[in-house]
């Protein structure tokens, strides 16, 4: 589509129907009062994570303005335990490659991972031949619903009970009521089966560090351990920004995102150094024993590299997704997901315009947003989105992609000092 | 000289004018009325259009500068950081004035006492801080508490999120040009969120565009029980007509 003025209004109306969702909004308002709850006492709780964070945007800093360098360490500390590492500089290389390692008629679980949405993965495994199950599961709700993810950590926020009552009965072929923990003990069962059958687990990363090439994975539910343990191979689809330098720079990063997330101290972090071996019959090394046989690791770059080069818009690289931007945020409690493409809120704005999405995707979403500022005072990388977005207009406002009523303005206040 | 930037924002909202005016009438300041219709350019800036806010900035501030003007007075915070962060920092024009924003202006006259604040205004009301002068702008959050806590009656309560945590009103970053409903959502949020658990009556706003932005949107909370206020009008309310000499 390259009539910008139509995106804008079909934006506006994606928009408008989220404001004027009630379920949506009453789930919101609760979602967003008790991430600030957990994450205060969290917080409170343990008060030296202050510090990690500032020595955490230092090691970003640090990794973002050597990248090069940083790839070729964790590729070279991963190839000597055994971990293939690839490298895909675009979505199309990130494909192939996958498609190379995968082939057709595999079972698929994966664990969620936004990395893996930019690739399209679901979507590209399935027509490919292959059959995929998000094992998550909110996105287990969201792909049952064909939906998209609504948030970063709670992505079926906005889905009520008696939906996803709605939803499992159905795969199910017998009525289950709307109760959370018989509707999970379903989910638990139906995918416990698919975790053994499968022939592929798929995750991204939270992490992987240089020193030693390991894949870090946060979790509470315990699905990413199964997907990256049970299937005979493992393949983690990981952005070039998430690498840090040493595995102690990775467990920091394991508190300060976690906590900002609210989530006080995760149930399960991984950390996957390679692939499961034994050498207890007769020293025979012998690949596969309880874990996966293979462990790949793509990494995409994808436009990271490029926006790296560049001082002030490389800070978005920094993000470790942590939300807390989002619940803290003037508009995403009201419209949620829908102000994002496959990432959201404002720090997504930059992600869609520089490496998922592109600029025409971008436009609505940045003009979206009220510049207020107060994300930064609540993200732990201290990102300055508004400056960043301000920027980003700029751009998009030469390539005629704004909003034609603020174009209006625009031209009005040019003409005759004043917009009305 | 006193210069008074009355920028675009008295085109928007009528009474703002007679408010500003009466202040300096009752305060017995003589001011140079500038920039009656001149936008700032911040909406510029906003829209995506960098070059041309520095040109219009270019021209504000010779103009200003032609007129003699020692300190700028600044109703409206969006012009406030134009002049004293944008136009200096962003654009490197030399700016041979002290621009100070109406709150900061009015703390100072009540602090020398050159103002009296007698007649009471009785509320129970609660501050927005306005993003651009707070966060985003100068920090000014000290000043407006100062003049609000000056006026007798007046009993103000904090918001649950204040000065760099305060929350948006909505109305920011030309959304509002863009997508007026949502604004207008973000406001009713706010007052339901954030100004309703104070228990207060009314918001009260230092910035012309938070204003009517609050205002639009607490007509559609709870009958529009609550009032949202102009920092400005309220002080103006409270003064004593100067007294002959
Ligand atoms: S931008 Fe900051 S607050 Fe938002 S998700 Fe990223 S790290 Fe967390």
């Amino acid at each position: 589509m390259n009539n910008p003025g139509r995106r804008f209004t079909d934006f506006k109306k994606i928009i408008y129907g989220a404001v004027d969702d009630e379920a949506l909004r009453s789930a919101l308002r609760k979602a967003v009062r008790s991430f600030r709850e957990n994450r205060d006492k969290a917080l409170n709780q343990f008060p030296h994570v202050e510090e990690q964070r500032k020595i955490l945007m230092e090691k970003k800093e640090e990794v973002l303005t050597h990248l090069d360098e940083m790839i070729e360490k964790f590729g070279a500390a991963a190839g000597r335990m055994g971990i293939k590492v690839h490298m895909a500089e675009t979505v199309q290389q990130g494909q192939k490659i996958l498609k190379e390692i995968v082939g057709s008629k595999k079972l698929i679980v994966k664990g969620k991972s936004i990395t893996s949405e930019e690739l399209g993965l679901n979507d590209f495994l399935k027509e490919t031949g292959n059959e995929v199950f998000e094992t998550d599961l909110g996105e287990f709700i969201v792909q049952l619903l064909g939906g998209k993810p609504m948030h970063l950590l709670a992505p079926a926020v906005n889905v009520p009970r008696e939906r996803v009552a709605q939803l499992f009965s159905e795969l199910a072929g017998r009525e289950l009521p709307p109760d959370p923990a018989k509707l999970t003990r379903f989910a638990r069962d139906f995918l416990r089966e698919k975790f053994f059958q499968a022939d592929i687990g798929m995750s991204g990363a939270n992490a992987i560090t240089a020193d030693t090439g390991s894949i870090f994975l946060i979790e509470n539910e315990g699905n990413i351990r199964f997907a990256t343990n049970a299937p005979p191979v493992h393949i983690a689809v990981v952005g070039l920004e998430k690498i840090l330098p040493t595995l102690a720079d990775g467990t920091m990063l394991v508190e300060v995102a976690s906590r900002y997330a609210g989530y006080y101290t995760p149930s399960y972090v991984s950390i996957i150094s390679g692939p499961s071996k034994t050498g207890d019959i007769e020293k025979v090394i012998v690949w596969g024993v309880h874990g996966p046989r293979e462990v790949h690791v793509i990494l995409l770059d994808n436009g990271r590299r490029e926006v790296a080069r560049d001082p002030m818009l490389r800070q978005v690289l920094s993000c470790i997704r942590c939300g807390a931007c989002m619940y803290e945020c003037a508009v995403y409690p009201i419209v949620s997901g829908y102000w994002g493409h496959t990432y959201m809120g404002g720090i997504g704005i930059p992600w869609t315009a520089l490496i998922a999405g592109g600029w025409e995707v971008a436009a609505p979403m940045a003009y979206t947003c009220t510049l207020c500022g107060r994300c930064r005072e609540f993200c732990p990388m201290e990102i300055g989105t508004p400056e960043i977005v301000e920027r980003l207009r700029e751009e998009m406002a030469k390539r005629g992609c704004l909003p034609e009523y603020v174009k209006e303005m625009a031209q009005k206040v040019l003409t005759k000092g004043n917009a009305y | 000289m006193i210069g008074l930037y009355f920028g675009c924002t008295v085109l928007l909202f009528e009474g703002l004018r007679n408010t500003l005016e009466a202040f300096f009438r009752k305060a017995g300041v003589t001011f140079e009325p500038v920039g009656i219709d001149q936008c700032c350019g911040i909406p510029l800036l906003l829209a995506g259009f960098q070059k041309e806010a520095g040109e219009n900035g270019k021209r504000l501030v010779e103009d200003i500068s032609h007129k003699g003007i020692s300190t700028l007075v600044t109703s409206c915070p969006h012009c406030h950081r134009a002049f004293s962060r944008e136009f200096p920092h962003r654009f490197g024009l030399s700016t041979p004035f002290k621009t100070l924003h109406f709150t900061q202006f009015a703390a100072d006259l009540i602090q020398s006492g050159r103002i009296r604040l007698s007649k009471p205004v009785d509320l129970k009301l609660t501050y927005h801080d306005p993003c651009y002068l707070g966060r985003m702008g100068e920090k000014i959050y000290r000043e407006p508490r100062e003049v609000l806590a000056s006026i007798p009656g007046l009993k103000m309560e904090e918001m649950e999120h204040n000065r760099d945590q305060a929350t948006c009103c909505g109305g920011g970053g030309l959304v509002r040009a863009y997508l007026p409903i949502l604004s207008s959502a973000v406001a009713q949020e706010k007052v339901q969120c954030e100004a309703r658990p104070t228990g207060v009556t009314g918001v009260v706003s230092s910035c012309p565009f938070c204003y009517f932005n609050l205002k639009e949107g607490a007509e559609e909370v709870d009958k529009g029980e609550m009032e949202v206020y102009d920092l400005a009008e309220l002080l103006v309310r409270s003064m004593e007509e100067p007294r002959d000499e």
